[in-house]
């Protein structure tokens, strides 16, 4: 793929999202999968 | 129900007055978004500034504010064209040839929409709503004026500008406080919505607009402001009415738009402090881009001088209750910074800190002190995702916007990060106003086919951001209040009064507070929550600060004060909380000046004995 200007924002847009996401829910959604685990029997 | 009756009939008779207005000063609509923002918006501030009116004459009564309110309508509906209706029934076809994930994230936008009306619909639990913004406009219609020395004294909110306020009368008159909240929470958020809107789409394609706009709409901060009878979405609203005039002056420099766009910017001044700061920002970008223009001085004076006296006028009835009363216009905004400054708020101190403002305000670090405040809510990562899609070489094509805009967003940001209440929504006019920014300039890339996987993370990612934003605690109730199941005070008991660990005056005490004699007045030691007490039910800042007892029951005796209330659970908050200083200097002495305890579950309220000392 040729790497063009709108490439590379496409790209650091992608890591924000990535970044912005886990920083901001990442926390809600670990717990919410342990909880799952939890219910299975599986604890970490 | 009935309350999005008595909201339709509010609407109805905004558009319609607001129509007629626009149709008198000759503002020219393109397109049925434009019409029904200016035409409400205009509405809604003229209907505050009658409101305001009738508060100066001493004429705040329930039965002449919903004549006045028939009267208008019925003569509205009498004069006024069918074709003004027309044109606003007819068929959707932005969407049509949009991505899949557009129109995904478009759709759930509109049902998160649908979801904060009903939200809206139940009755106000909002704590500074309930504190501050609903007890204020009751206490003037309780007043039948909104000139009264005592209520300046009790309330220093009530010297705000009180163009929104007066909407909340409106509402409380018509019907109830679930109205005022419907007004000043839901409605103008969907006026800001479409505000953002029409502000891109005379520059751009109408997609990234109403994308755009959406993302605004979900933020995080929107959707406490939504489910609230709060001021700030009232005022962004006007806010954005006028820069989206005023960004079309920037490009037809056609004068009228500007003088029209005064207008807005008078009722967003008359609505909050903050707006003052937007016609500061204005005057300057006029006079530099005039100036470039090569416009004669002389001329460029005159333009800024009538633009500045237009917004001033119709902004200017709070100031002039505020001079009358205070004897300053702008009280309390140079004179006194609330109770919350020195407890840890304040912390951006350099302008080597502006980055770290900006993270903060986006993720939402930094801003939350529990158990004492929520604070507020972050801008969340996406809302500025447009900024990684900007073509630079259109900042040159753009200049004048792009100059005013960032020239704005800084000095309000500015404003707000060095203040002691650096939140997220005190800057929200100039993170529209970036977002738009960023809308202008975008590459369009977005809806291009390369984008479609990036599209549907965003959708995902969105949908994520809506549990939090739709607050799901208490969903079973508002589901039985909205179906008739329970009623507005079962409902009230089971979600703030006597839910456990909330600080709200309990169901008990409430109506033993009924019982006490009318010229009874409550000081809170804790939490003054007031709108659903029966009398009285303030707060000040001696009961934290006052170490000295006979300095406190001065000052209690000089506020007229007859009781004294505190929870158990209020009081630990307060105490427990390392960044306060809570003295409850009185609790030491109980028994030498209080009587006639009375508790219910852990909250108390005593009688206060005053000695002639």
């Amino acid at each position: 793929m040729k790497i063009n200007k709108d490439n590379i924002r496409i790209f650091i847009l992608v890591i924000w999202l990535l970044y912005g996401f886990s920083v901001m829910y990442g926390s809600n959604i670990i717990k919410v999968i342990s909880l799952i685990l939890k219910s299975i029997g599986i604890s970490l | 129900m009935i309350d999005l009756l008595f909201l339709i009939l509010i609407v109805i008779v905004a558009y319609l007055a607001g129509y007629n207005f626009i149709s008198l000063i000759k503002l020219r609509t393109n397109g049925r978004a434009e019409q029904i923002l200016y035409s409400l918006s205009a509405g809604l501030g003229l209907l505050s500034i009658l409101i305001l009116l009738l508060g100066f004459l001493g004429l705040l009564y329930p039965r002449i504010i919903t004549g006045l309110i028939i009267i208008i309508a019925v003569s509205l509906v009498l004069f006024t064209s069918k074709s003004t209706y027309k044109s606003l029934f007819g068929s959707f076809n932005i969407l049509d040839n949009s991505p899949l994930w557009m129109r995904a994230l478009i759709i759930i936008t509109a049902l998160y929409m649908l979801y904060q009306l009903l939200n809206c619909m139940t009755p106000v639990i909002n704590g500074d709503s309930i504190a501050w913004y609903l007890s204020i406009p009751k206490s003037f219609l309780q007043n039948h004026s909104i000139l009264n020395r005592q209520l300046t004294e009790d309330y220093i909110s009530s010297n705000l500008p009180m163009n929104l306020y007066m909407l909340s009368v409106l509402g409380i008159t018509l019907h109830s406080e679930i109205v005022s909240q419907l007004i000043l929470g839901w409605l103008m958020s969907v006026l800001i919505f479409l505000a953002i809107y029409v502000s891109i789409k005379r520059f751009t394609d109408k997609r990234i607009a109403l994308l755009t706009a959406a993302l605004f709409y979900t933020m995080p901060t929107m959707a406490w402001l939504i489910y609230s009878a709060k001021m700030d979405l009232g005022y962004v609203m006007f806010e954005l009415c006028f820069w989206s005039l005023f960004l079309r002056w920037l490009i037809n420099k056609d004068n009228k738009d500007l003088y029209i766009s005064a207008i807005f910017l008078g009722f967003a001044i008359g609505s909050k402090y903050h707006s003052l700061i937007a016609l500061t920002c204005a005057a300057i970008a006029i006079f530099i881009i005039k100036l470039m223009n090569k416009d004669r001085l002389w001329n460029i004076i005159k333009v800024i001088f009538l633009f500045s006296i237009i917004s001033l006028l119709i902004g200017s009835p709070s100031y002039i209750k505020n001079m009358f009363l205070m004897g300053d216009p702008f009280y309390p905004f140079f004179s006194s910074y609330g109770s919350v400054q020195g407890e840890g708020f304040d912390i951006y101190k350099s302008l080597l800190d502006i980055p770290r403002f900006i993270y903060n305000m986006i993720i939402g670090k930094e801003f939350i002190n529990r158990p004492l405040y929520w604070a507020d809510r972050p801008l969340g990562f996406l809302s500025i995702l447009m900024f990684f899609l900007i073509d630079l070489k259109r900042i040159k094509e753009n200049k004048q916007i792009s100059f005013t805009i960032i020239l704005y967003a800084m000095i309000l940001s500015m404003a707000v990060m060095f203040s002691v209440w650096p939140f997220p929504r005190h800057i929200l006019p100039a993170v529209a106003l970036m977002l738009i920014l960023f809308a202008i300039l975008n590459n369009n890339q977005i809806i291009t086919n390369k984008f479609v996987p990036i599209g549907w993370i965003i959708v995902l990612m969105l949908s994520i951001q809506f549990i939090p934003n739709i607050g799901i605690k208490n969903i079973g109730s508002k589901v039985n209040y909205l179906v008739g199941k329970i009623n507005k005070q079962e409902y009230l008991s089971k979600v703030l009064f006597d839910k456990p660990g909330l600080v709200h005056m309990n169901s008990g005490m409430l109506k033993y507070v009924s019982s006490l004699p009318d010229s009874s007045r409550i000081l809170a030691l804790d939490y003054g929550n007031g709108y659903y007490v029966d009398r009285p039910f303030l707060k000040k800042d001696y009961v934290y600060d006052e170490d000295n007892i006979d300095e406190f029951m001065r000052k209690c005796k000089n506020d007229r004060f007859t009781h004294i209330y505190y929870s158990d659970t209020g009081v630990r908050q307060f105490v427990e909380n390392p960044n306060m200083v809570a003295n409850f200097i009185i609790l030491n002495y109980k028994q030498l000046y209080l009587d006639k305890h009375y508790k219910f579950g852990d909250q108390h309220i005593y009688e206060i004995i005053y000695t002639n000392k």
